[in-house]
């Protein structure tokens, strides 16, 4: 196993030799002062989505099966390095809503990952948050909403399977009271809960508990001895899981059910004191995906705790940091980022660090406002995410302001303005 | 099956058109992934041959709704070129059913013993390899396979996950203990073999004051023989400890059988810190966790200025990076 801590110092080295080249430390970001080091090529960024729109190189095949990821991915890529005022061109907005179309699974409702496969809810959320970033009435009509909430009770176990032999290996339902299966006979873990309670969030269904019930004690015992979620009981603590599960306790209101402390220190020590960036289990290496699934954790612990899990607003990570990993060692001047470097850069690791970057620009909502006018507002909805920021209320690496990325909820992973546009559709039709 | 298009394509052997096996595939029309009126133009992936081709028979066989040999052939192929596309994997659990013979189940294991590392971070074959396991309810081939699987990489997410399910599902605790000891005695930074452990002790020990002081003397003890700045065996030690905790607010309640053990049951683990507080140099790497575990114990003892005199060396010295997070937990 020499090889692993080989490899570890190997990345380690190489990080070093980035930051030195900048002037830069991890440690020394708050005083980093170098603006013209530290740029986020938004334009290129851009571009790059654009490209990917256009063709896919034939690496994106291992992500074929879950094709409406992808126009979710590009347009939140764009949503989030283009200037909020700009939108999304009418003619890219169309064919992306004829892609979707196709893939919508007219007899049993969701999405299917490719044309003719079945119906697999993760590709049903992903296809929904594109849909949510097109913003058009015709994106949103392709959904039926009575078949999906078919399709939803058909993956939910609301009474788990008894295991046996004597059933046929295509008629197992594996998982446990209140998990979602992907698929009909397919896996179970939390990410499916995760997209199962978005959908029926932002369709309007919930509350209900026909989709929820035993959803909440099932995320409690997944919560480990190391304070993280894993998929399972007695799993290991993993960035995603941890991300899937908190998110759904905030949408159930059943956050008390989990140990916030415990998973508040999990989450800060996810943070490489010399890399900058997140890992997302401990002793594994640092990856800019992580930039999301962890920095949003940091968010939403400060939501779940109304405003009580920041200091001066900012969160309880090295927000400086991680967006010193992102531009130093990740970014690529051709457009899009990588996980770490060496690696090449891919739609995939792009949206998820240019989200996570944003997520650590922006401060808590609860420092701008007093808490008890937010939890009024909680009564009815979440709380007020607004668009616009006063650089006061930012926090970027060398007070380099035109790296302001636009603000999206750590929740659905998209600018809160869309989401809110298309729950409102979906409250009407 | 052994001599099928799926099974030779896992020999290395060049990829044979469909189209030039007449034979088997003349009366499949192929369909295409779009028509001239639904191309989208947009998202399109530049497909290599071969995944094409296996998609376009695939989505004929799909529309047919046909369950036979040559589907249970063809799934191969998908899976050979597209190891994501769970409805191919479904299918082949369809085919088994309708109509595999004895040999093909036994077959099945086989093949997922020979692909399995290839495809070892694929989420749909561990999920294909439970259903067929149960479906068998023979679990004998498990842990040798697994043995592979980890030395390859012994932090695979799936495989652990796997082991779980399987342990728990056919009892076979036995011996676990002993796997667990060497393949943390081989890598004690993997802190997969450190939960996997957790879940072992769990499941076979009473928990009591006897297990945690073992668990955490043992966690000591790696701690010292390896490195300071392993994470995994610290956290370890405060996963027993905080569940101690949980125990005892448990066993405040009318009529809990929990225990009521906390933490300043074990002074030794006071003392263990204070110790290496003077083994090791202020600047080395890991000397944090030294101070959060002791901040703990000071937080059990009551003792609040001398924990936040801990917490306050936290934000500045020994763990800046989580300045943050330290304010946050200073003791008001
Ligand atoms: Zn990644």
């Amino acid at each position: 196993m020499a090889s692993l801590s080989e490899s570890l110092k190997d990345l380690q080295e190489l990080i070093a030799e980035f930051y030195e080249l900048a002037d830069y430390t991890p440690l020394g970001a708050k005083e980093y002062n170098e603006k013209d080091m530290c740029n986020i090529d938004k334009g290129t960024h851009a571009q790059f989505a654009l490209n990917n729109i256009l063709s896919l190189n034939y690496g994106y095949q291992s992500v074929d099966s879950g094709s409406p990821w992808l126009p979710y991915w590009l347009t939140n890529i764009l949503e989030i390095t283009m200037n909020p005022i700009e939108e999304l061109p009418s003619v890219l907005r169309k064919k992306l809503t004829k892609f979707l179309k196709n893939l919508h699974n007219d007899e049993s409702g969701g999405f299917r990952g490719q044309i003719s496969l079945q119906s697999h809810i993760a590709s049903t959320y992903g296809g929904l948050m594109a849909i949510v970033n097109i913003g058009t009435e015709e994106a949103y009509q392709i959904i039926d909403k009575q078949k999906m909430k078919e399709f939803l009770t058909e993956v939910f176990c609301k009474v788990k399977q008894e295991p046996s032999s004597t059933l046929k290996s295509s008629e197992m339902k594996v998982g446990e009271n209140g998990a979602y299966i992907m698929h009909e006979n397919g896996e179970y873990d939390l990410r499916a809960c995760y997209c199962a309670l978005i959908i029926a969030d932002i369709l309007g269904f919930l509350p209900d508990p026909d989709l929820t019930e035993g959803m909440s004690d099932l995320i409690a015992s997944c919560q480990t001895y190391e304070g993280g979620i894993a998929c399972n009981p007695y799993g290991e603590a993993h960035a995603g899981y941890t991300y899937c599960g908190l998110s759904c306790m905030i949408l159930l209101g059943e956050v008390d059910k989990l140990n916030l402390d415990r998973l508040i220190e999990w989450a800060v020590n996810r943070q490489l004191e010399m890399e900058g960036g997140f890992n997302g289990r401990i002793n594994k290496l640092v990856d800019s995906c992580y930039n999301f699934w962890m920095g949003a954790i940091f968010e939403m612990v400060d939501m779940a705790t109304k405003g009580k899990a920041n200091i001066d607003g900012q969160w309880l990570c090295s927000q400086l940091a991680l967006q010193g990993y992102s531009i130093f060692c990740c970014q690529s001047s051709e457009g899009g980022f990588k996980d770490k470097p060496r690696k090449g850069v891919d739609v995939y690791h792009t949206m998820y660090a240019l989200a996570g970057t944003s997520i650590c620009q922006h401060k808590s909502h609860f420092h701008q406002k007093k808490v008890e006018e937010i939890s009024e507002e909680n009564k009815e909805d979440d709380p007020e995410l607004s668009e616009g920021d006063d650089f006061d209320e930012v926090c970027i690496l060398s007070k380099n302001y035109n790296n302001l990325l636009a603000r999206l909820s750590p929740i659905y992973n998209a600018r809160m303005c869309l989401v809110k546009k298309a729950k409102e559709f979906y409250k009407e039709n | 099956m052994a001599d099928s298009d799926g099974e030779s394509l896992y020999e290395g052997k060049e990829y044979i058109p469909m189209d030039e096996k007449l034979d088997k595939w003349a009366d499949v029309e192929p369909i295409e992934q779009y028509t001239q009126e639904n191309d989208p133009g947009v998202c399109k992936i530049d497909y290599t041959p071969g995944f094409e081709e296996a998609m376009r028979y695939f989505r004929a066989l799909l529309n047919s709704n046909e369950i036979s040999r040559r589907m249970l052939e063809l799934t191969q192929v998908v899976i050979k070129v597209n190891y994501g596309c769970y409805t191919a994997w479904y299918i082949r659990r369809k085919c088994l059913d309708e109509i595999g013979t004895e040999e093909d189940w036994q077959n099945e294991i086989k093949y997922l013993n020979k692909i399995g590392i290839a495809l070892e971070k694929n989420y749909q074959i561990w999920h294909h390899r439970r259903c067929i396991v149960q479906k068998l309810n023979d679990p004998s081939n498990e842990k040798q396979f697994m043995e592979g699987i980890l030395k390859s990489d012994d932090k695979n997410y799936h495989a652990w996950s796997y082991r779980i399910w399987f342990i728990k599902y056919f009892n076979l605790f036995d011996g676990e203990m002993e796997f667990i000891e060497k393949m943390i005695q081989d890598n004690p930074v993997n802190n997969s073999a450190w939960s996997y452990r957790y879940f072992l002790v769990n499941h076979t020990k009473e928990f009591g004051k006897e297990t945690v002081e073992q668990e955490i003397q043992y966690a000591f003890q790696q701690i010292k023989d390896y490195k300071l700045d392993n994470e995994a065996p610290w956290v370890y030690i405060r996963g027993f400890l905080a569940k101690t905790d949980e125990e005892a607010k448990r066993s405040q309640r009318p009529n809990s059988s929990a225990k009521r053990i906390i933490i300043t049951d074990f002074p030794f683990v006071k003392e263990t810190c204070l110790q290496m507080l003077k083994d090791y140099e202020e600047g080395a790497h890991g000397y944090r966790f030294i101070n959060i575990l002791l901040l703990d114990y000071l937080i059990g003892e009551g003792l609040k200025e001398e924990a936040n005199e801990v917490i306050d060396k936290l934000a500045t010295v020994y763990d800046p990076i989580r300045e943050n997070y330290w304010k946050y937990r200073k003791i008001s």
